[in-house]
Formats: structure tokens, C-alpha cells, sequence
């Protein structure tokens, strides 16, 4: 086969003398060699002789002026050959670009929901924005307010952490501490709790303009809640209660995501750059975030968490979960063997302890190493496996709890 | 099959892009998909292939890598980027609204008078 190989890369290479010597140049006549090489064993499967395998594997070449014309039109810089280091920074690119767009995408998106949000002077033509309607009775934060028909919590910051106690010894109260008195309150006829940031027209500014900056501190009786909505640019966020809740809803660009909560039944964290720590059931639970750590731990129904470069960690049970990264690492700890099991990572080592060996395994890479503790076996049916483990240069590792 | 060759040509970046959707893969691989799913009615010349590649390269769409193959061998893999993502999201809305044109201007049922 060696041979072949030769007389392949000798016909590439005299096609394509035209082009001035690289390692650009170099690494596609490689390519290109390996690709005829694989077409002339298929052409001898086919029952081809093997001079005729050969001139039809070559024929497959195609026109390559072109490539030439590419070659010819490198700088010398992207004529190099690649570096051990020149994959990442590349990711490294990728991953801070991504990180910028959706910072800044998350943090426009803030700010004009608080413009909407509020009759604003500067911003006349939001006054009959929807969501702020006339019909909402606002009440001053700085004297506890009844929780009485409060069916759900809206919260929209751009500056300041946010921190909510659902507590058993609360009475019937919602009580607001920090700094409250740059907050507008309002509650509408559905029974939704709404707060919003910058009283007044000039502290709105303020806020937007990150100039001014508040935490707020909730506590709110500890019973069912329909829905729990939090969206900050830069705070952090913390939940902690023993209730069962409906919807949870926490978005943030920079700020961390923690808390500890009995069970709901949707769990929505995404973050941008924020670290994320969470205790807690949920019937599905979706995790996104780009450079910051994913960590969870609970009893999740169906599970899906995905970063870029942040790392993801779980710990707990669940019926399925799809789990990946680019650059991230992977850890699962999983107490009971999920139905269906999905973990994918570019660059990103993954860590699976199972507590028995799946009943169908699938384990691929391109250049990491696998070490497992459970035998790799197909889905008997020919199907998907119900777990699967992909990376492109990841270690895999699986092991028995 | 000159028309359909040509058209298929024409859209190559957007054939390679939609398998680059499903996953990480190289040069040959993505020949044989194509045969595949043409049922070995077309497939691409390794010029036009790479010519491709590096056009989507240079374009930001996909990115390549080397990887193992086996002991000492090495292979070179493409992955789709972000961008890659966005454009081949646009390419099938574009080739939706094209489509939709062309069975109107293809169809001879169509009333002139209505």
C-alpha cells in the first residue's frame, strides 16, 4: 500500500507544482493522497483490477487549479503548518468571541426589558409599553406587603444581587430588604409580583448605564408558587427553601447562579460567564451556559446542560440527560442508571460513574483515551445506544460506583 | 443531469455544512455520505471538495483539526463553527424560498388570468 501511496502523492504533488512549496501545501497532498488511497482500496473491493482501480481512484482527483490559485494566495503566515498550540487558540477564539456576543446580547436584553418594563420619561413612547399596564397596583417595598393571591415572582435587574428566602416561618408577607428603595413594585390581577430596578427616570439611567448598583433580599412564605422568573445582567442570584415550586426561571450575563430548593417542576438556569451551583429536584432541569461551571445535584426527570468551556458536574439521578461541552470537562455521578445517557465533548475529559453497566454503550474518540469499567456492546436492536459517550481529543473514563 | 450536476455543485458549502451539523468528519467520509444519501448518484471530485473547505475556512463556517488514526497515522477533521451554524441555517431558508419559486415557474397548471 506504501507503494500506491507513493505513486498517488507523486501525481498530486506534479498537479499541483504550480503551487509554491508549504506546509499548506504539504498537508492537502497528504490529505489528498490518503483520500485516493481509500478510493482505490474501495475501487479493488468492487472487483476492479488494480491498474484500472488506480486510474479511476486519480480520476476522482477533479480539477485542482483552484486549490493552486488558494495555495499560490496564502501569506506566509497562513501557509505554516499547524502548531501544537494553534487548535486551541483557535477554540480559545471561538470560546471569547462567543462569550463577548452573548455577554453583551444578554445585558442589551436587560436593559431594554427594563426600559419596557416602566413609564419612563426619557423613554415616552414605552408608557403603554405591555407588561407595565395600568391596571398594576405598585406599592413601596420598604414596608412588608401581603402575599396574599401572589401566584408568581417576575424579577428583571441589571445591577445587584438577588437573593429570595422561601421560608416556613414567613407569614402570609412578602418582606424586601437591601437596598429597596431604588425598586419599583408592582403586582397585576393575575397575581404576579413584579420588580423592577431605578424608581425614578434618572436612577433608571443610572442603572443602565451600570452607575448604580443594588442588592435585593426576598422572603416569601414557603408554599406553591406557579412560577419563579429572575433575569440580571450583573448580579448574582440565590434561591433556598423547602417548597415545591412550579417554574424556575434564572438568567444571568455575569452573575453566579446558586440554590437549594425542595423540587420544581421546569428548572431554566442559563448564564453566560456565571458559575452555577444548584440542590434540588426538578421534573427537567435545562443548564446553559458559556464559560461558566455547571454543578448540580438533585433528583432531575429529564436533564439537558450544555457550555462551552465551563465545566459540568452532576450528581444524582436522572431518567435521561444530554450533557456537552466544547472545551469543558464532564463529571457524572449518577446514583441510578439513567434510561438514556448522552455526553459529548470536543476537548473536554468525561468523567461517568455508573452504578451498573449500561445495556447498550457506545464510546467513541478521535484522539483521547478511554478507559472503562463496563464492556462496550451496540444496541442490540442496531439503534441508538442508550448511552453514549463522544469526544474529539476528551478522555473517556467510566467507572462503577 | 448536466442541470442537476451543476445545481448540486452550486450548493456544495451548504452539502458539506448540513453533514458538519451532525457531527465532526473528514474528507472521504463526507464523499461517502453524499454517495450514500444520493445512492451513489453523485459524488464530489476531491478538488471540488477541498476547494470547498477551504472556502468555508476561510469564511469562518468550519474549522479543521488534526486527529489520530490509528497507531502513527494521522487524519484531518472538520467541525462546524458558530457562524458555520448561522449560515447554514440561511442557506435552507434560502433554498426554501428558491424552491417555492421554481415549482411556481415550473408548473404549467398555474391560471395566467386568475
Amino acid at each position: 500500500m506504501d507503494e500506491i501511496r507513493a505513486r498517488f502523492t507523486a501525481e498530486i504533488a506534479d498537479r499541483f507544482s504550480q503551487a509554491a512549496d508549504s506546509a499548506a501545501k504539504a498537508d492537502l497532498i497528504e490529505e489528498l493522497s490518503d483520500n485516493l488511497c481509500l478510493r482505490y482500496q474501495e475501487n479493488l473491493a468492487s472487483g476492479m483490477a488494480r491498474q484500472a482501480a488506480f486510474a479511476a481512484a486519480l480520476n476522482g482527483l477533479g480539477d485542482v487549479t483552484e486549490l493552486v490559485n488558494y495555495l499560490n494566495g496564502l501569506s506566509p503566515e497562513q501557509s505554516r503548518a499547524d502548531g501544537p498550540f494553534d487548535q486551541l487558540t483557535r477554540d480559545m477564539e471561538e470560546i471569547t468571541q462567543n462569550v463577548f456576543d452573548r455577554t453583551k446580547s444578554a445585558i442589551d436584553e436587560a436593559a431594554k426589558r427594563l426600559r419596557a418594563g416602566r413609564p419612563d420619561p426619557v423613554f415616552r413612547t414605552n408608557t403603554d409599553a405591555p407588561g407595565w399596564a395600568d391596571s398594576r397596583e405598585t406599592f413601596s417595598p420598604e414596608t412588608p406587603s401581603s402575599a396574599e393571591g401572589l401566584r408568581g415572582l417576575d424579577i428583571q435587574l441589571v445591577n445587584g444581587d438577588v437573593e429570595l428566602l422561601f421560608s416556613e416561618s414567613a407569614e402570609d408577607q412578602v418582606l424586601f430588604s437591601g437596598s429597596v428603595e431604588e425598586l419599583e413594585v408592582s403586582r397585576d390581577q393575575n397575581g404576579a409580583l413584579f420588580i423592577r430596578q431605578g424608581r425614578t427616570a434618572s436612577s433608571s439611567s443610572l442603572f443602565r448605564r451600570g452607575l448604580s448598583s443594588s442588592d435585593v433580599e426576598l422572603c416569601l412564605p414557603c408554599r406553591d408558587w406557579d412560577f419563579i422568573r429572575v433575569n440580571t445582567a450583573n448580579g448574582d442570584v440565590e434561591l433556598n427553601g423547602g417548597c415545591r415550586l412550579g417554574s424556575v426561571s434564572v438568567r444571568t450575563a455575569t452573575g453566579d447562579i446558586s440554590g437549594k430548593l425542595a423540587s420544581c417542576s421546569r428548572l431554566t438556569l442559563t448564564t453566560v460567564s456565571g458559575d452555577v451551583q444548584w440542590s434540588g429536584g426538578a421534573e427537567s432541569a435545562s443548564l446553559e451556559s458559556v464559560s461558566g461551571d455547571l454543578d448540580l445535584e438533585g433528583r432531575i426527570g429529564s436533564l439537558s446542560a450544555s457550555t462551552m468551556s465551563g465545566d459540568i458536574a452532576f450528581t444524582g439521578s436522572a431518567r435521561e440527560a444530554v450533557c456537552s461541552s466544547i472545551s469543558g470537562d464532564l463529571r457524572l455521578e449518577a446514583e441510578t442508571l439513567p434510561a438514556r445517557l448522552s455526553v459529548s465533548s470536543k476537548s473536554g475529559d468525561c468523567l461517568l460513574r455508573l452504578p451498573e453497566a449500561p445495556p447498550a454503550l457506545r464510546l467513541s474518540t478521535v484522539s483521547g483515551s478511554v478507559e472503562t469499567a463496563f464492556p462496550v456492546c451496540p444496541a442490540p436492536d442496531g439503534g441508538s445506544c442508550a448511552c453514549s459517550v463522544t469526544t474529539v481529543s476528551g478522555d473517556i473514563s467510566l467507572e462503577k460506583r | 443531469m448536466s442541470i442537476t450536476a451543476d445545481t448540486l455543485r452550486g450548493n456544495t458549502d451548504t452539502i458539506i455544512l448540513t453533514l458538519l451539523m451532525r457531527k465532526d468528519s473528514y474528507g472521504y467520509e463526507i464523499n461517502k455520505s453524499v454517495q450514500k444519501r444520493t445512492k451513489g448518484e453523485y459524488g464530489f471530485k476531491e478538488a471540488t471538495l477541498y476547494t470547498a473547505f477551504k472556502r468555508l475556512e476561510q469564511n469562518g463556517f468550519i474549522r479543521s483539526y488534526w486527529g489520530e488514526d490509528g497507531p502513527g497515522a494521522r487524519r484531518r477533521y472538520y467541525s462546524i463553527t458558530e457562524a458555520g451554524r448561522r449560515q447554514w441555517e440561511e442557506s435552507v431558508k434560502d433554498w426554501e424560498i428558491t424552491r417555492a419559486l421554481l415549482d411556481a415557474l415550473f408548473s404549467v397548471d398555474y391560471d395566467e388570468e386568475a
